[in-house]
């Protein structure tokens, strides 16, 4: 059963799009091959890397004069009338959610939104994703085609190799297309990047126990002397406490570095989905209790101020020797 | 403008246990024990809404409307002291944790059959059923567009909104005519207001409008919906490791004894 992968090549994160369906194919031997790919994209003077990082060696480029979900939806519609897929796969960012449930109603099908693995089971799609706000995993069977699926962000393997062997490219130019009434004035503001935390080798977590706007702040110094880039929990991000770039967990960034120290943070489920992917995690809190303290490797009951302020001392004296 | 705010009051599930979760043969999940709360996206909802009042210099009419048991009446009361003028309930006690499609099309009647609605917020997802869906699919059903992720909402000129909101590598301000559907997404300092004492007094015997899915016309859609997915297994999702505690009679041994025995090896291979 063949499938086909749609993605958005006006975002500056189409990379990651790309390597996220492969690496989710991959992941799944006895589920669906990578038929086609279907890449929306506005800019001619990334075309060839798009080309290149494709999914699938077939692929249909679709120009438009900028992604915007309302033409797009009626574009990709319009496209796939007449050759319709039995599952279509969308990347696990914004625009993947959004298209993969709005255009299987469109087509009368059935969607899954942050699908984390696929399995063909007797020609039935079974996929699994994280429901009770991460505490637990669902097990579904779409009955309904086409199926139409976002990927859970962070479940696959990124695999962002270029293909060589492309075989097949048509071009469809809907740069003149608009649909009226939605996006006027549209301007587009570049995000504050969180210094990668989604790439960062070592992690600093803080959260709710931290408590003050400064005390995050403090933090941050904390986390340039020891090498680690700052993530927080919703409650911190939802407090203001730090740009919201900085929120780790199913809302914001799904990290997997190799080490994380998390500090004051309680361990709720949908926050911890963002560092459960960490090769090593410590957790620093004064509630034996809380749930990170039996997800963690190693924890430190005990306030996290004074702990730091310890370990920063034992790390600048070992980088002076 | 008459903006209606649709919300989902859920069980706080971060205070269930390890050993609190069970799963029965049928799969329900028992979490009836656990106190409630708004869906964190909605309440962000809910106070976008207010804020936007607030600014818009004309009348703006203010519903707050959820589907579900008399759970939520303390949450509508809520509202109406915050200056809702009108808080509904659709009374519901049928598993709907996993059938967006049947609230959407609730919500979607109740735009259709009572009022006609300029604006339609709600959050983008709610814990429990994890759908993420029945923004966009209430947008598609009334065929109006949708804007996900909200940020922000001002009011904009002739029936047009400014519209703040996160897409993928950044935020994207526009304006967008009604009526249309908005997703509420992460939002800081988006906490619903308490209403005063005074304000909650002053609303105290307005009676919330609690209607039956049969003056929709949809009894028994929660039961009989096919959302073309069906729910075949759930299981706890196991994420403990080893959890060794560090011993020491200050946090600064405790510190000495982590980085000595831990941290310290584990930095070198970074």
């Amino acid at each position: 059963m063949k499938c086909t992968a749609v993605l958005n090549g006006c975002s500056g994160d189409f990379h990651s799009q790309a390597g996220e369906v492969r690496g989710f194919l991959d992941a799944c031997p006895e589920g669906p091959t990578a038929g086609n790919s279907i890449i929306f994209y506005s800019n001619d003077s990334r075309k060839q890397d798009l080309i290149a990082h494709s999914p699938t060696s077939s692929l249909k480029m679709v120009k438009v004069k900028r992604h915007y979900p309302e033409s797009a939806l009626e574009i990709l519609t319009t496209l796939e009338r007449d050759r319709v897929a039995d599952l279509y796969l969308f990347p696990g960012n914004f625009f993947g959610s959004e298209m993969a449930v709005r255009f299987a109603y469109r087509m009368g099908g059935s969607s899954l939104v942050a699908v984390n693995k696929l399995e063909l089971v007797e020609n039935q799609f079974i996929c699994y994703k994280a429901v009770y706000a991460n505490y637990l995993q669902g097990k579904f069977l779409l009955r309904k085609k086409p199926f139409c699926l976002s990927i859970a962000k962070g479940s696959a393997a990124v695999q962002s190799s270029t293909r060589k062997n492309i075989q097949e490219i048509s071009e469809v130019d809907m740069a003149g297309f608009a649909k009226e009434g939605c996006g006027e004035d549209y301007q587009f503001t570049e995000a504050e990047t969180g210094g990668g935390l989604e790439q960062a080798q070592f992690i600093l977590v803080a959260g709710r126990g931290v408590k003050s706007k400064e005390k995050a702040g403090r933090l941050k110094e904390v986390a340039g002397v020891i090498g680690a880039e700052l993530g927080v929990s919703r409650p911190v991000a939802m407090s203001a406490w730090t740009p919201l770039h900085r929120l780790v967990g199913v809302s914001g960034a799904i990290t997997k570095p190799r080490l994380c120290i998390a500090a004051g943070v309680s361990g709720a489920a949908a926050f911890f989905a963002g560092i459960e992917q960490s090769e090593r995690i410590i957790a620093i809190n004064t509630d034996e209790g809380a749930p990170l303290v039996q997800a963690a490797d190693v924890a430190v009951i005990d306030d996290y101020e004074p702990v730091l302020d310890e370990l920063v001392k034992l790390l600048i004296r070992d980088k002076k020797r | 403008m008459d903006i209606l705010v649709c919300f989902k009051v859920v069980p706080d599930l971060d205070q269930l246990a390890g050993s609190d979760w069970f799963i029965d043969s049928l799969l329900r999940v028992e979490t009836g024990y656990a106190k409630t709360i708004l869906n964190a996206y909605d309440e962000s909802a809910l106070e976008m809404a207010l804020r936007f009042s607030e600014s818009a210099g004309q009348s703006v009419n203010l519903t707050a409307l959820t589907i579900g048991d008399e759970k939520a009446d303390i949450y509508l009361k809520t509202l109406y002291a915050l200056q809702f003028a009108k808080a509904v309930r659709i009374e519901n006690s049928v598993e709907a944790r996993f059938s967006p499609e049947a609230v959407a099309s609730v919500i979607c009647r109740y735009v259709e059959l009572y009022g006609k609605q300029d604006l339609l917020i709600m959050g983008r997802q709610s814990g429990v059923g994890d759908n993420a869906k029945t923004p966009l699919l209430a947008a598609e059903m009334l065929k109006w567009p949708c804007i996900t992720q909200v940020t922000r909402v001002e009011p904009g000129e002739a029936s047009r909104l400014k519209v703040t909101a996160m897409v993928d590598g950044g935020l994207v301000q526009q304006t967008v005519r009604t009526p249309c559907v908005l997703a509420v997404g992460n939002v800081p300092n988006a906490y619903l207001r308490v209403p005063t004492l005074k304000e909650k007094y002053a609303c105290g015997k307005k009676e919330i409008e609690v209607m039956d899915l049969e003056q929709f016309g949809l009894q028994g859609i929660f039961n009989c919906f096919d959302t073309g997915c069906e729910l075949q297994g759930l299981a706890l999702i196991d994420r403990n490791r080893e959890g060794v505690i560090v011993q020491g009679a200050t946090p600064a041994e405790k510190a000495r004894a982590l980085y000595d025995a831990y941290l310290k090896e584990w930095l070198e291979q970074l």
